[in-house]
């Protein structure tokens, strides 16, 4: 079975031949195994994420998950760059878009070992970029979104990002992601506008990724994370787009898949209950979330493909090899029995993540998650 | 006093024009500033804290809260002053070197000042050196880094080894934070505490302040 195969049989809450095996590691510990500047990878993409991405599945064996593609961020060449500070250890890079409105414009801060960070968001201020960004979602060419849809091949699946409300307003909010919480309660009747702006795209940028048939679309909803919003926001602006997607994949037959860390447990169930997501992860388990994976299988495994969880910070990064074994078998055993079930990580995985912990996790799926599982557990 | 539950159950609900208006109302009335902080806002505080922990309230209503309590707190401060109330120590707050991320430090800051100690932040992004200089300029009891992601929590240590390379390390106690880490790591890089929360870390810094 190829990987892609096996990956989306699992997806459909299906058996494969075995558990697949996708860690999160869709982008520092690939940034890192170039061992170049990560200014190169993020930047200059020589090599660029997706290709690091790709040699690093290869390296590890692991079943590949290609989310490179994201509608919702801005992409070339509309967006002229140009680099404004040079360090050491850091680079700075304005970037900005010719808007009717005035110029839409960024500056971001390119690490030399880290993943880039905004030093300047795009909307400053509501009343002034707010138009601006709004023009740009507008004009956005869609065409081009699933341009790298073959470079994963059968070595995995091939996703297109959207991401969800907060996700949206955290990126484009000058301040992040305290300012954009604020937003909601400093500038409450702004708010419904900017959701009705993004909610327009939304679909637009669904439909037209959906006409080239990827393998999924991915919500990403990281900001989402009742660790950072809460239930009430979530409801209010983040699932009506996750209803729009969820519906429109599931009338055009492609996976809906959705990711959102931290505490999660009252997501997935307002999202079993609600919308027509076929795919939830990570999953995350305490102390960073609040998901028992065994229960979510339990009650909502008739609906969802659970895609996690063992620990990034405890175990990942900082446990041994044999931790690594002791809490994949664990998963396998909570939601793996029949099928539906893909073995990852409760996150990201953190950059320094040791390989031999990967290699691991990598191990446990290919020998203790061959199906048929005839074990008593 | 009923205004004193008023004012609590405005910030519990993060009604800061409401907070204000009370804690004015209060002082004009003749309660002391002590009583309006120690009955109103902490007791509000707590109920908040609370609720936090138990997931009946999330980080955004959380963060009004706060923001209320920091109003009321700004009224109140000449106040306090000159009636002579003392802090009860200086805390100095910092992401470290390379992470934005200022939530849960800017969340800890406030209630710490609604728990009465005074608060220096350094901000965001803050380097090494930064905290080094901070340190002999304000002599902080206690340091608070705050760290959000896998990769800026080793600058942690490299924080608290520039401030033992200055021979500062006895001069201040160290309190680390940060959904990455842990008491295990904060032993491994020689912190003195670690706080896996708002409410819990009031409760490191009274602990160490107290020891």
């Amino acid at each position: 079975m190829t990987a892609r195969k096996r990956i989306l049989t699992a997806m459909r809450r299906g058996v494969p031949d075995r558990v697949p095996v996708i860690p999160d590691i869709s982008n520092m510990v690939p940034a890192r195994l170039t061992g170049k500047p990560f200014w190169d990878i993020y930047l200059h993409e020589n090599p660029a994420l997706d290709e690091a991405y790709v040699n690093a599945v290869k390296y590890f064996g692991i079943d590949g998950w290609y989310i490179y593609d994201n509608a919702t961020m801005y992409e070339q060449p509309a967006w002229k760059q140009k680099i404004i500070h040079t360090a050491k250890d850091e680079l700075h890079v304005r970037r900005w878009v010719e808007t009717p409105f005035g110029e839409l414009e960024e500056v971001m801060c390119y690490p030399v070992s880290d993943p880039p960070w905004a030093m300047s968001g795009m909307v400053k201020d509501i009343g002034t970029d707010f138009p601006k960004l709004r023009w740009y979602l507008a004009q956005k060419p869609l065409d081009a979104i699933t341009k790298n849809r073959t470079k994963i091949g059968e070595q995995g699946i091939y996703g297109v990002a959207i991401e969800t409300f907060m996700g949206f307003w955290v990126w484009a909010r000058e301040g992040g992601s305290m300012q954009a919480i604020q937003d909601f309660f400093q500038q409450p009747e702004k708010m419904p506008l900017i959701r009705d702006t993004y909610l327009e795209f939304v679909e637009r940028a669904a439909k037209r990724i959906l006409q080239d048939k990827p393998d999924e679309i991915l919500i990403a909803g990281s900001s989402s994370s009742l660790s950072l919003s809460s239930p009430k926001i979530y409801r209010e602006y983040d699932l009506p787009a996750i209803k729009i997607i969820s519906s429109l994949c599931n009338e055009a037959g492609v996976l809906c898949h959705q990711h959102t860390c931290g505490k999660s447990r009252q997501i997935v169930e307002m999202n079993y209950r609600e919308t027509g997501v076929n795919v939830m992860e990570p999953l995350e388990r305490p102390p960073g979330g609040d998901v028992d994976l065994a229960e979510v299988k339990q009650k909502f495994g008739d609906k969802f493909c659970l895609k996690g969880n063992v620990n990034t910070f405890e175990t990942m990064l900082n446990g041994s090899v044999e931790d690594v074994k002791r809490e994949a078998m664990a998963c396998i055993d909570a939601a793996g029995k029949e099928g539906g079930f893909i073995l990852s990580t409760g996150d990201q995985c953190g950059r320094d993540t040791p390989d031999e912990n990967l290699f691991a996790l990598v191990e446990v799926a290919k020998t203790y998650g061959r199906y048929p599982m005839n074990r008593s557990l | 006093m009923k205004e004193l539950q008023e004012l609590a159950d405005h910030l519990i609900n993060g009604y800061a024009d409401r907070v204000a208006a009370v804690t004015q109302d209060l002082l004009n009335k003749g309660a002391t500033p002590q009583t309006i902080l120690n009955d109103g806002l902490i007791a509000g505080m707590t109920v908040v804290g609370e609720r936090m922990r138990t997931g009946e309230m999330y980080l955004p209503e959380v963060l009004q809260s706060a923001s209320a309590m920091h109003v009321s707190l700004k009224i109140l401060k000449p106040h306090l002053a000159k009636d002579g109330v003392e802090s009860r120590g200086k805390i100095m707050m910092g992401t470290v070197k390379g992470d934005m991320h200022d939530i849960g430090k800017n969340l800890v800051g406030i209630m710490l000042e609604g728990a009465g100690f005074e608060v220096i932040d350094l901000g965001l992004n803050v380097q090494p050196q930064k905290f080094v200089e901070a340190i002999q300029t304000h002599q902080p009891a206690i340091i608070g880094l705050s760290a959000m992601l896998t990769t800026t929590m080793l600058n942690m240590k490299t924080a608290i080894e520039a401030i033992a390379h200055a021979g500062l390390r006895s001069k201040v106690k160290i309190l680390i934070g940060g959904a990455p880490v842990s008491q295990k790591f904060a032993d491994d890089i020689g912190a003195d505490a670690y706080a896996r929360d708002a409410v819990k870390a009031v409760d490191k810094v009274k602990e160490l302040i107290a020891a």
